[in-house]
């Protein structure tokens, strides 16, 4: 298992389950170890790769100019990931907003959200925020159950019950559009 | 149905991680090390008009990464350090008396308890603001790189003077209510022993609302509020919404064991 801040050399990087050690490590052997698997968290979670990167620098970019404090946490990888996550939670919820305030604005107006692309990850991106990062995360790094609440910061009973229910809800939804 | 869930997300997720590797993570590095500098599409709307100026579009980064420094020592000669600027525009040096935007501000620059040399640097760039000597003032930025919020241009003063007289918002006076509120440091982000530090105007820009002491963050949200360059709200509407003040900031960067001064951004909206 690579730690959080060494690339894997065959296949996605991880986040570890072994804490790292203590003190800080330099942030670009954390960026090159996590900026791929984070980017493609990213990319499921918005939709597109423009809106991805802007989240990925951003999250980084709070990585970096917090690393004397970021840089001492024992899965700094696992905190760019939530931030990734938290991002994408308050966009999601902007555009929404913006959304509304457009229809009020005009109420003829269609307004269209950028987001719902006719994939899978528009049907994740409708499932609970918390449903859809588990899920997320569990497809897109291939992390366990551990991993994940190490991630999110949630319980791993309750990390389980978010994958249960995200895939009974994901196949309802599926299944309606594999149908139709 | 389990199954073919399970093949539809992993195919899902292979996807999604072709698309990741089609990005340039090294010129995403870059943006990273110089503070962000390509403003995202998720920032919020903001109102004023200024301020969406400041959100829209990306940064240009002139050059490389920290070099030599371009002020040595603890005393800034303005004169010397004007070099970087090769045809300074002779009309955009009004000089003293001039009158625009900057000048006008009715501000006042303190003295901050700064390094010598980023006490100078800070000092001689809002003096040249106030004369609105906007090609004299970006003489003064850092030879080696510079970020500066969007637009397509490599020269910061002809990107500037656009800016300008197209009314979207005067450069120069947004420079000197930047550096009129408290700066924070910076220490050595990239976590390298010989890595460089930063001063950051304001300190706000620094602060995590997550973790932040809730009377610091209000009094670090008023001063800029003060400044006049952004209203509370705009500020509020960044730090809550985005979690971070999004809007101008200015960086003087510190090479690490040295004395020197360079001012290596004036950016906003990421």
């Amino acid at each position: 298992m690579p730690t959080d801040t060494q690339p894997e050399t065959r296949g996605r990087a991880r986040v570890s389950d072994r804490p790292m050690p203590a003190g800080p490590v330099p942030f670009r052997d954390m960026y090159d170890a996590n900026v791929r698997p984070v980017m493609a968290l990213a990319v499921a979670l918005t939709g597109d790769r423009a809106s991805a990167e802007d989240l990925v620098q951003e999250a980084f970019t709070r990585a970096y100019r917090d690393w004397e404090r970021v840089g001492r946490y024992d899965r700094p990888g696992a905190w760019v990931r939530r931030v990734v996550i938290n991002l994408s939670h308050s966009r999601w919820r902007r555009l929404r907003s913006e959304a509304r305030a457009l229809r009020r604005l005009d109420p003829e107006v269609s307004v269209e959200m950028a987001d719902p692309a006719p994939d899978v990850w528009a049907a994740v991106r409708r499932l609970p925020h918390r449903q859809a990062a588990a899920i997320t995360l569990h497809y897109v790094e291939d992390l366990s159950v551990a991993q994940i609440a190490a991630v999110t910061g949630v319980a791993e009973g309750t990390t389980k019950s978010d994958l249960h229910r995200a895939r009974t809800r994901l196949a309802e939804m599926l299944d309606q559009e594999w149908l139709s | 149905m389990t199954d073919r869930l399970d093949q539809t997300l992993t195919d899902a997720a292979a996807q999604a991680q072709r698309v990741a590797d089609t990005v340039h993570v090294d010129a995403l590095l870059t943006r990273i090390e110089a503070g962000g500098s390509r403003s995202p599409r998720w920032v919020p709307a903001l109102a004023a008009t200024t301020v969406v100026a400041l959100v829209v579009g990306g940064a240009v980064v002139r050059g490389q990464r920290p070099l030599p420094p371009t002020i040595d020592g603890g005393v800034l000669d303005p004169a010397a350090t004007a070099t970087p600027d090769p045809d300074p525009t002779p009309d955009a040096t009004p000089g003293p008396g001039a009158s625009c935007a900057a000048s006008e501000l009715g501000l006042r620059v303190e003295e901050q308890d700064l390094p010598d040399a980023v006490a100078a640097l800070r000092r001689a760039i809002d003096e040249r603001a106030a004369a609105c000597d906007l090609a004299g003032v970006a003489a003064l930025t850092s030879p080696d790189g510079f970020s500066y919020s969007f637009g397509d241009s490599t020269d910061v003063a002809e990107y500037w003077r656009g800016q300008d007289e197209a009314g979207e918002v005067s450069p120069l006076a947004a420079i000197r209510q930047v550096l009129a509120t408290t700066p924070d440091l910076l220490a050595q982000p990239s976590g390298e022993p010989g890595g460089p530090s930063y001063w950051v105007w304001p300190r706000l820009f620094l602060m995590d609302p997550a973790t932040a002491d809730p009377a610091e963050l209000d009094a670090a949200m008023d001063e800029v509020a003060a400044t006049g360059l952004h209203t509370r709200e705009q500020i509020e509407d960044m730090v809550t919404g985005a979690g971070a003040y999004l809007g101008y900031r200015l960086f003087i960067e510190v090479p690490a064991g040295t004395d020197a001064a360079n001012w290596t951004a004036f950016i906003a909206g990421d």
